[in-house]
């Protein structure tokens, strides 16, 4: 009697891989749907792209497999022939490529990095994203099961880094009809604005439906969470990892939401902070992904703990307004670590396993409480990084928008601006600048100041005047640029702010336009000009 | 048989022992420098100048140098030709002197040209020198050159050829400047792309010699 036997595992569920990894295919491919059916009510050429995208990210990646794998299916097929000759070697070509690419399943990455862009995001950055997400992120790895990082995550953030000025983050109404625009995200709003609500129009029913402006899939909150538990429930992903995921980040939101002030309004304010942006797609779909997790339960929950505490940190202190993907990288990186430190713990010593989880926690509270109090004072000061313009817009009414532009260094605000620019679009002119506030503390502020043209605050600055007869540059600059008395094109503003938004750059190229070093309040003007004709979509 | 042996000297370093793709040496300019083929070129020229006139150097004294302090001798010898060939290029090249930046003082510490020195102008004669000099000077601009193609091609959509001399453009095509992957200019594309170009060479360098063991064990059998 010949006994055979065949390689571990022994015990099998009947679940195979490929099955759990179709499971999680239908969910995703539902997202997609969802997100296609949004776009086409907003219009059919932005569906389209959302139906275009989803196929050339998920087909590049196939197609980059079948190349990569060509070479050694042709070998394992000619072997076979040479094996038994009545084969075909063509066929067997194919049926060992078909093995491969089934149990490689580029498609889910595929799909998942399409969700992850935004539906503005031309199609030749979709390409070159997938194909680096592919290779570098998963074959030269060695395949399925070997890769470091989520695939999916590294072509996000190769696109990030290479094409950030081109990804056009999604449609809104104005004037012209619906316009792809680029920046002003509900996460960029937030971050500009330090994370605070208030005085800005978000509405947590809108977050939660996914009616606003993000990548394709990260918007429908209240969808991925009914997936999630699906998910969870049919054992596709691991329940603990978007839990503790979101549980940490909504902790140290709410601790924040205390300390910065909120009072019972915190408990509204943490669940906004999870709510937006990538946070709920990126905890189901992108951090449980089972090749870059640990392997045992509590290791699974420090990935998860870790990964919120770097996206607090990255939301909150860096100017990065999307913390989750550089997060879930992060952490990937550490998943050999925390495996190591976790092992020979799973089953003695639950102390100090819960320890180092608590210990994690327990962070996360702290830097909670301080980023209030950090952010409490920010709020106060009013500052973002030096010489880093920030700005808040609001529509006031059809063509008239609101906006704060402020610069400086901590505790110290160079340059101040509040204004309302009207803009037609049709025409592309801005017909109105109507000044609310600028500071003044030497320089073109107070060459304004003096002229007696318009109304001032100066918040108490001592100031030098300058008589406008001294500052005649600065005047026709103001003439030019501000006063308006007649429509000036929205170029005029772009190409003088092209100039480089660094201020040096701006400030070299200034010395033609007003008098050096009274740039930091001119340049408040210009930006602010630029970013409301940005957010209204009258770039090209 | 000695032409043979000669050639081997002067081909080898060229693509089968090139000091960059496959001994994996002194990679720091390679990642400084290849952003453009000018400046690729031009740093390639220089460390063959450099390397030439060391190896040339060192190996004529190779007989009166004492073992115990060969090593301050050759940095000393090198470093004296880096400082000539900087001050050639500031003379001569002003703006690609200015390009390259530290690169060029950098040379001194290049792996390469100390170890072509400690490991071959010490002990072979004047002319084996020369060729082994050419050889790995060659090979590292090939190396570099390779990287800058790659690189300017992605980042900037083409390629842009100037005469170092008087600073007018040769030649430049920018075919594909629309669809530019500016992160292949900064550090992150250096290493994205020498890590590619030398997996490739590797993998090229590993089949061919599993086929040649396996055709010497044709041959034995």
């Amino acid at each position: 009697m010949k006994f055979s036997m065949s390689p571990a595992p022994f015990l099998r569920r009947k679940r195979t891989t490929l099955a759990i990894m179709l499971e999680l295919t239908i969910a995703l491919a539902l997202v997609w749907l969802a997100s296609i059916i949004y776009y086409f009510t907003i219009g059919t050429n932005h569906g389209l792209q959302a139906i275009l995208i989803g196929i050339v990210s998920t087909a590049t990646m196939m197609v980059v497999e079948f190349l990569f794998y060509l070479p050694k299916c042709i070998k394992d097929g000619k072997e076979a022939v040479s094996k038994n000759s009545e084969l075909n070697c063509f066929k067997e070509t194919m049926n060992a490529m078909g093995y491969k690419l089934s149990h490689s399943f580029g498609w889910v990455s595929g799909l998942i990095l399409a969700l992850l862009l935004p539906v503005g995001t031309p199609l030749y950055v979709v390409l070159v994203s997938a194909v680096i997400a592919i290779l570098v992120g998963k074959l030269l790895f060695g395949g399925f099961g070997y890769n470091i990082f989520n695939p999916a995550i590294v072509g996000r953030i190769f696109a990030q880094l290479c094409f950030g000025t081109s990804l056009a983050y999604g449609v809104e109404e104005s004037a012209s009809g619906f316009t792809a625009f680029t920046g002003a995200t509900v996460t960029s709003q937030l971050s500009n604005n330090n994370w605070m609500t208030t005085g800005l129009d978000i509405d947590l029913w809108k977050l939660l439906l996914g009616n606003y402006q993000g990548t394709l899939g990260e918007t429908f909150t209240l969808l991925i969470l009914v997936i999630g538990v699906v998910l969870a429930i049919r054992k596709v992903i691991d329940w603990k990892v978007p839990v503790f995921y979101v549980g940490t980040l909504y902790l140290a939101s709410l601790i924040s939401g205390f300390c910065g002030g909120y009072g019972l309004g915190s408990f509204e304010y943490a669940l906004i902070q999870i709510s937006v942006g990538g946070i709920m797609f990126g905890a189901v779909f992108c951090l449980t992904d089972p090749v870059t997790n640990p392997t045992s339960p509590s290791g699974k929950v420090i990935f998860a703990v870790g990964a919120a505490l770097f996206t607090f940190v990255i939301r909150y202190f860096a100017s990065a307004p999307e913390g989750v993907a550089y997060s879930i990288l992060l952490m990937n990186m550490l998943t050999p670590l925390i495996d190591r430190c976790i092992k020979g713990f799973t089953t003695k010593k639950l102390l100090p396993k819960w320890g180092v989880i608590g210990g994690i926690m327990l962070a996360s509270m702290v830097l909670g409480v301080s980023s209030g109090f950090v952010n409490h004072e920010a709020y106060d000061v009013e500052y973002r990084k030096q010489n880093e313009f920030s700005s808040v817009i609001k529509k006031v009414e059809d063509n008239v928008y609101h906006i704060e532009v402020q610069q400086g260094e901590k505790g110290q605000i160079w340059s101040k601006v509040e204004m309302n620019v009207t803009l037609d679009l049709t025409n592309r002119t801005v017909t109105k600048i109507e000044i609310i506030s600028y500071g003044a503390n030497g320089g073109f502020g107070d060459a304004l100041l003096t002229g007696g043209e318009i109304k001032f605050n100066t918040d108490g600055d001592e100031y030098t005047s300058f008589p406008k007869e001294k500052e005649p540059i600065a005047m026709a600059f103001y003439d030019k640029y501000i006063k308006l008395e007649s429509p000036l094109a929205f170029d005029e503003y772009l190409n003088l702010y092209s100039k480089g938004n660094s201020l040096s750059a701006w400030s070299s190229e200034a010395k033609n336009v007003i008098r050096v070093g009274a740039t930091y309040t001119a340049m408040g003007f210009i930006y602010g000009v630029c970013e409301v004709i940005n957010y209204a979509g009258g770039a090209q | 048989m000695d032409t043979q042996k000669k050639s081997k000297i002067f081909l080898n370093p060229l693509l089968k022992e090139n000091p960059i793709l496959v001994l994996i040496l002194g990679l720091c300019p390679v990642l400084g420098v290849s952003e453009t083929i000018d400046k690729a070129i031009g740093m390639g020229m220089a460390v063959i100048l450099v390397l030439f006139c060391t190896n040339l150097v060192i190996s004529l004294i190779r007989k009166l140098v004492p073992n115990e302090v060969r090593i301050p001798i050759y940095i000393v010898i090198i470093a004296s030709f880096v400082t000539m060939v900087q001050m050639l290029m500031n003379a001569f090249t002003p703006e690609l002197a200015e390009s390259l930046g530290a690169f060029i003082p950098l040379i001194t510490v290049n792996c390469i040209i100390l170890g072509r020195a400690e490991a071959f102008a010490s002990k072979n004669s004047v002319g084996d020198s020369i060729l082994d000099a050419l050889g790995n000077g060659f090979g590292f601009l090939i190396a570099v050159f390779l990287v800058a193609f790659f690189r300017e091609f992605l980042a900037t959509g083409g390629w842009k050829l100037s005469n170092p001399f008087t600073n007018s453009t040769i030649f430049e095509i920018r075919p594909l400047a629309d669809f530019a992957i500016p992160l292949f200019g900064q550090n992150t594309g250096a290493f994205l792309t020498l890590g590619i170009i030398i997996g490739i060479v590797t993998a090229i360098r590993m089949s061919s010699e599993q086929r040649k063991t396996l055709k010497a064990k044709k041959e034995v059998q």
